[in-house]
């Protein structure tokens, strides 16, 4: 048995170190200690998965850590206070986190969190999160996403991992304010007055992000304006859509990994200007490429890629 | 004598193109005017990048804006080019 | 964009189906516009 502490850029971590000359087993026993998260990155293989995210705040307390080093077969219990992540200008604020760890298999562990805030690069925040987590060496499987977004809810049912593979997985958004969303994007020609629920199954892959069926629906009355350029040779339904009071309005989303959007729109309601306020029947299919929209509402926050992998041109930009 | 894209334009010398940058019309062009030419056009280049990057739209789209815009603004009297062959506008 | 009179207490019902333009496209020109103007002796 050999005892002493571990030296990790000036903490030291009691240590008990046990090699079982018989059994040929190693056992490492950590009691209570705590450094803080940043001096972890290079241990945590998420953390290290993600050059680009960065930890700016948190501490790791161990409570009781037991097993073996070598098969990173661990029991105990760790915690982490005041966590804060930072990827490009998506933001995760002041979460906190606890992991009981099983010798079943490799850095199993079973996680409860609660993060303060998730902040968009759009400008928009998700807050009182909380979620669960079971883990491995290599898989995390997330349940019970939920939190509040946009003025309603946000929740995410299951999202699994395979080391930095995201498995496809559903966003279910509900009684949601759209004009905050549309206000932070900043958008001058579209407002909607009404509450949304929102359904996008998500498929998310490093170069592409996707949306398949996605549906959305207003069941509450209100009113959508889309200023179209044409003003009166504009066509009929974009001037109907000019100031559309609508009783229902719901449809369908669809983001292909090109960008490429199609949106479908049903509602039924009256334009006081058009047809004298004859109630009419809209059924319309929205067209459009926006490369990369979603990756830059979360991540970048401006309009334009952040991995300029795909402009060939890249040294001729000669951005380190 | 510095060059000026302006006078240039004026002289017939150069012209607008169709691919968003600008083309020697002259036969046989001093080096120094070629060379002059090849600084405008990865000058504008950057510039595309730049735009394409901020709008996140490829440059061939840009580049595409580009020549669309230079074309309209091109003074009448200096030289476009359609389709490979120089005219004036 | 086809708009069809039903019965005539039945609302008008008009279907379209629409590419958009992004105005991603005008705010380019002005951008280049301004990078490209007189001063710069790249026009």
């Amino acid at each position: 048995t050999a005892k002493g502490s571990l030296q990790h850029s000036q903490n030291t971590i009691p240590v008990r170190y046990v090699y079982n000359l018989k059994s040929g087993t190693h056992n490492l026993q950590v009691d209570r200690s705590s450094l803080p998260m940043m001096t972890l990155k290079s241990w945590t293989p998420f953390l290290k998965a993600y050059p680009a995210l960065r930890v700016t705040g948190g501490d790791l307390n161990i409570k009781k850590l037991s097993g073996d080093p070598l098969k990173l077969l661990f029991e105990g219990a760790l915690s982490v206070d005041n966590l804060s992540l930072l990827y490009d200008k998506l933001a995760l604020n002041n979460a906190s986190v606890t992991d009981n760890l099983s010798k079943q298999s490799s850095l199993q562990g079973s996680v409860n969190a609660k993060v303060e805030s998730i902040e968009l690069a759009a400008g928009i925040a998700m807050t009182n999160l909380s979620f669960k987590l079971e883990h491995t060496a290599t898989d995390y499987r997330f349940h019970d996403i939920s939190g509040q977004l946009l003025g309603g809810t946000i929740s995410i049912p299951r999202f699994d991992m395979h080391k930095t593979s995201i498995k496809p997985f559903t966003l279910l958004l509900s009684d949601i304010n759209l004009q905050s969303l549309l206000t932070a994007l900043e958008s001058e020609k579209l407002s909607v007055s009404s509450k949304f629920d929102l359904i996008l199954p998500l498929v998310i892959k490093p170069d592409s992000r996707q949306i398949i069926n996605g549906t959305f629906i207003s069941k509450k009355p209100g009113i959508l304006k889309l200023k179209s350029d044409g003003g009166k040779e504009a066509n009929i339904a974009f001037q109907a859509l000019e100031n559309f009071h609508y009783k229902e309005l719901s449809g369908t989303i669809d983001y292909s990994s090109e960008g490429d959007y199609i949106i479908t729109l049903y509602t039924l309601g009256s334009n006081p200007d058009v047809y004298n306020g004859f109630p009419i029947k809209l059924d319309l299919t929205l067209r459009g490429n926006l490369p990369n929209l979603l990756y830059s509402m979360l991540v970048t926050g401006d309009m334009a890629t952040p991995v300029l992998d795909d402009l060939k041109q890249k040294d001729l930009l000669k951005i380190q | 004598a510095a060059l000026d894209i302006g006078t240039l334009k004026d002289q017939g010398v150069v012209g607008e193109m169709s691919t968003g940058y600008v083309g020697i019309v002259v036969s046989n062009p001093s080096a120094q005017i070629r060379s002059f030419v090849q600084d405008i056009n990865d000058k504008r280049r950057t510039i595309y990048a730049q735009e394409a990057r901020k709008a996140n739209i490829t440059l061939a789209e840009v580049e595409a804006i580009a020549a669309k815009r230079n074309l309209d603004k091109t003074q009448r009297g200096h030289y476009i080019n359609i389709n490979g062959a120089w005219r004036k506008k | 964009c086809t708009v069809k009179l039903e019965a005539p207490d039945k609302p008008i019902h008009i279907i379209g189906d629409f590419t958009i333009k992004h105005e991603i496209v005008v705010k380019v020109e002005r951008e280049l516009d301004k990078a490209l103007s007189e001063d710069s002796g790249l026009f």
